[in-house]
């Protein structure tokens, strides 16, 4: 993945702007670390990007699933049942932990993915959507027929939480604070990976003559 | 074959919905609120009420989610309700099994709906709609509470699967920008037969089995749903 870092603005200290952060002549001049800002910079996506991530989520569940379900190998699970699920569309009996916990949990954290690739809100979604019926239809059939409510509630569910997680995350991220930026990553992990795009620095610039800041973005391609 | 077909509609169903969205942007919405409900579930075997010995009152609460596409009058959606309450006196003959006792239950339904807005705005914000559309539920009760005389334990739940109808009415809140999160009440009501029953076991909730599985016309369900909430986006 190419990375193409944009520097956009750079403000001359004559302006006065950062004048906060301006040491007087007389005052050694101190580092001054980059303050950061979290967000989310939507974009659009060309086909070939959504089959590329599509691709990659799906990947992962092929090599996740048989991990966290080792029947697929053995016992209930296997290739006799991948085909008598196969198509096959049920109301599951599963606990609410599953149902309202589990999968509305990993519907979140796929939408909070596909959201720090820069997809909107609506995008990410239909991104969901897409990730979690293929999932559905075509991996978790080795263990149980595809369900009307994983089909329902793994993105619809999964977009209300991922909706105030984001919320809640950027608010904590942005709060300047070590424990605001733990419990953010935390329940916004995807923030933490390289294909996040919607962080920003703040790069106060101190010189002898010159005081200023340098705003500084990266988009991944 | 006719699983493949099943398949290949459902799929086409979840790419025509993205490459809707597409070219129709933004008149997605996503919406969520509260959803309270009061039932009144009737069966020949259901339960031991002195007033009437086959029919039962319950109260739950909720949560309601929908997302849906929006012209100017007319919307199509797809709706769900998941709501938990409280049962009593509950009492059942399913096949070998005699259930006698109380617990309580919880509903999942799922409804495509077609909503269209009146011209009636009362008091310049609030715009009244009216909804229709099938809908599908599975009710399950839970059985916490055993006569000493009942076959059933709590790790066993009994599941009907209903097919029904619903027709709500309610106001929603008109603002200027999707992004305002306008507000919704409704008032909705289902009326919803049985046309699967199944026994299952949950004594291992991460695999849940199922015990026994036939048909039945024989528990029907009136559902009043109050909802509010609000559009996400």
């Amino acid at each position: 993945m190419n990375k193409l870092v944009l520097i956009f603005i750079i403000i001359n200290a004559s302006l006065g702007l950062f004048s906060s952060l301006a040491c007087s002549a007389e005052t050694p001049l101190q580092p001054v670390d980059p303050i950061y800002h979290f967000g989310y910079n939507d974009r659009e996506h060309s086909y070939s990007e959504n089959f590329k991530n599509i691709s990659i989520v799906y990947g992962m569940t092929w090599f996740f699933y048989p991990l966290v379900q080792p029947k697929v190998f053995h016992g209930a699970g296997g290739i006799k049942n991948y085909q008598k699920n196969f198509g096959k569309l049920v109301f599951d009996q599963d606990e609410p932990f599953w149902n309202e916990f589990i999968h509305p949990i990993t519907g979140a954290q796929l939408y909070l993915l596909y959201r720090a690739d820069g997809y909107d809100r609506l995008r990410a979604l239909e991104m969901t959507l897409i990730s979690s019926s293929l999932f559905e239809f075509t991996v978790e059939i080795f263990t149980e027929p595809a369900s009307v409510q994983d089909l329902y509630q793994t993105p619809i569910l999964g977009t209300v939480l991922g909706y105030g997680l984001e919320n809640i995350s950027m608010f904590l991220l942005n709060s300047d604070t070590t424990m605001g930026l733990i419990i953010g990553h935390l329940i916004n992990p995807a923030t933490l990976l390289p294909m996040y795009e919607g962080r920003s620095y703040l790069i106060p610039l101190l010189d002898e003559k010159d005081k200023g800041a340098m705003i500084k973005m990266e988009f991944n391609f | 074959m006719k699983n493949f077909i099943n398949f290949m509609i459902l799929t086409l169903i979840s790419f025509s919905i993205a490459e809707a969205a597409e070219l129709t942007d933004h008149n997605f919405n996503l919406k969520t609120g509260l959803s309270f409900n009061r039932s009144s579930l009737k069966t020949s075997l259901l339960p031991d009420s002195p007033k009437k010995e086959d029919e039962t009152s319950n109260s739950g609460i909720g949560f309601y989610t929908s997302f849906g596409h929006k012209w100017s009058k007319w919307e199509i959606l797809a709706s769900s309700d998941v709501v938990f309450g409280n049962l009593s006196d509950l009492s059942f003959a399913i096949d070998s099994y005699q259930i006698r006792g109380s617990g309580h239950y919880r509903i999942f339904s799922l409804s495509p709906m077609i909503k269209y807005f009146t011209n009636y705005v009362y008091k310049n914000r609030w715009n009244l709609y009216s909804s229709f559309g099938p809908t599908l539920s599975l009710h399950t009760f839970i059985v916490n509470r055993t006569d000493k005389n009942s076959t059933f334990n709590s790790s066993k739940r009994i599941s009907f699967e209903n097919k029904g109808l619903s027709l709500n009415v309610g106001f929603e809140e008109v603002v200027a920008y999707k992004s305002i999160h306008s507000t919704f009440f409704e008032i909705g009501y289902s009326y919803m037969r049985s046309n699967q029953v199944f026994i299952v076991d949950a004594s291992d909730f991460k695999d849940v089995k199922t015990l026994s599985n036939s048909a039945s016309k024989d528990f029907s369900g009136r559902y009043v749903f109050l909802r509010l909430g609000f559009t996400l986006f």
